[in-house]
């Protein structure tokens, strides 16, 4: 659970202050969260959000349920044959794609563009609820 | 890539790579030169998006065909494959940090929009279920004639949520003139049915349910009536709006089941736009 104070602070779009509504600082934190053992920002971002370290792993961890279940509507959402094909260029992603590529958004062509799949996975309460394949998958 | 955004979370220095990619500073400039989408030239960049799904597409199939298009040497194609990966490897992070930052913003941004105005208007309905009034009661308070309530209010339900929201859309979206041609008032039965100086008038009564739910749910921002920025943020972190009601009995119920989720509130009435829970803490 947040506080409003914390979700203010969390849905803040500015760069300066780690707000997770703004695309470049999300790439920072999941990067290393899952990559990397340089958790600076990662840590200065819980501190200025009034969590520790663990906390906002599990935030980040929610949020894949989140986006699994409410951005792409999660498994009983039913799909247009084109949302199959064409990935992200598609009516279904129009909650992705909103505003331009330089700002986030995923869709470059159908050709390079990343496919969404959704993973139901319950055996494994730690894989992840969607995956991602990129072009060179 | 810098293009896509994709590339600035990897230090692209080859060395860093582990690649042992080494490539002269004519054929580096030539792979990783500025990408123009505008651009009627055909340059062999990488950082056209388009490039390196062809040199993936021909890692597998046509390695010659890599030569022919970028001036790599067949030696060489094997070394990039491992520094593009090296650079891939942030892809998932791209998608993944952007669609935490679309389901931030697109819940929060479906509760500011829906959140103030479904609160207000069941809190209206409930109370005009529990005291008795329909439309006809707040056309006579603002003393508008039987003729005119007659045909103002034939089509609309006060005590129906989705009826009702016509009545309070235009409070929201302070387009009080869109009701006219919708009831067949005139400008100035508008302006007295909103008059918020008249004891018991629409408006007065609905700034009084506002004010009432500002002093239940604490708000900070405003305190006589919730800002929407200050609802959505409570309901997003902690479902603490559809989750904590006024009374947990009917018919309450009714209009604002307790729930963990504003989806929770369209078994009755629905809410264009709201198909799914949407809150963060609703997944936690």
């Amino acid at each position: 659970m947040l506080n409003t104070t914390q979700v203010l602070n969390m849905t803040d779009s500015s760069y300066s202050w780690y707000g997770l509504t703004n695309v470049y600082n999300n790439m920072l934190l999941t990067h290393q969260l899952y990559f990397s053992s340089n958790l600076t920002e990662f840590n200065a971002a819980a501190a200025q959000f009034g969590l520790n370290q663990a906390e906002l792993a599990a935030v980040v961890h929610v949020f894949d349920y989140v986006s699994a279940n409410f951005l792409f509507q999660g498994p009983t959402a039913t799909y247009d044959t084109v949302s199959l094909l064409l990935g992200f260029n598609s009516p279904m992603f129009d909650r992705v794609n909103t505003g331009t590529v330089q700002h986030g958004n995923i869709y470059y062509n159908s050709s390079v563009t990343p496919c969404y799949l959704y993973q139901n996975n319950y055996e494994d309460e730690f894989l992840h609820r969607f995956s991602v394949l990129t072009g060179q998958d | 890539m810098n293009d896509l955004g994709m590339d600035f979370l990897a230090a692209p220095e080859l060395a860093n790579s582990d690649s042992g990619l080494v490539l002269t500073q004519e054929l580096a400039e030539s792979l990783f030169g500025p990408y123009d989408e505008n651009s009627t030239i055909e340059a062999p960049t990488l950082l056209n998006p388009d490039n390196m799904y062809q040199f993936y597409f021909n890692y597998n199939f046509d390695q010659d065909a890599i030569v022919t298009d970028t001036g790599l040497s067949l030696e060489q194609i094997e070394p990039m494959h491992k520094y593009l990966n090296y650079l891939g490897a942030q892809m998932g992070v791209s998608v993944y940090g952007t669609t935490i930052a679309k389901s931030a913003d697109w819940g929060m941004h479906l509760l500011r929009v829906h959140l103030p105005l479904e609160l207000a208007t069941r809190s209206l309905a409930l109370f005009n279920s529990l005291e008795g009034l329909d439309c006809g009661s707040y056309m006579r308070v603002a003393e508008i004639e039987q003729s005119s309530i007659d045909v103002a209010c034939a089509n609309y339900n006060f005590t129906n949520v989705t009826e009702l929201k016509t009545f309070v859309n235009a409070t929201w979206y302070n387009d009080f003139s869109s009701l006219e041609p919708l009831t067949g008032l005139t400008t100035k039965q508008v302006q007295a049915f909103y008059n918020p100086t008249t004891n018991a008038s629409f408006q007065n009564v609905l700034d009084q349910i506002d004010q009432s739910n500002a002093e239940f749910f604490g708000c900070t921002q405003n305190t006589t009536n919730c800002t929407a920025e200050e609802l959505a943020a409570k309901q997003w972190g902690s479902y603490s709006i559809t989750n904590n009601p006024h009374k947990r009995e009917e018919p309450e119920f009714y209009y604002m089941p307790a729930c963990t989720t504003l989806f929770g509130w369209t078994d009755n009435f629905p809410i264009p736009g709201v198909t799914e829970p949407l809150e963060y803490a609703y997944y936690t």
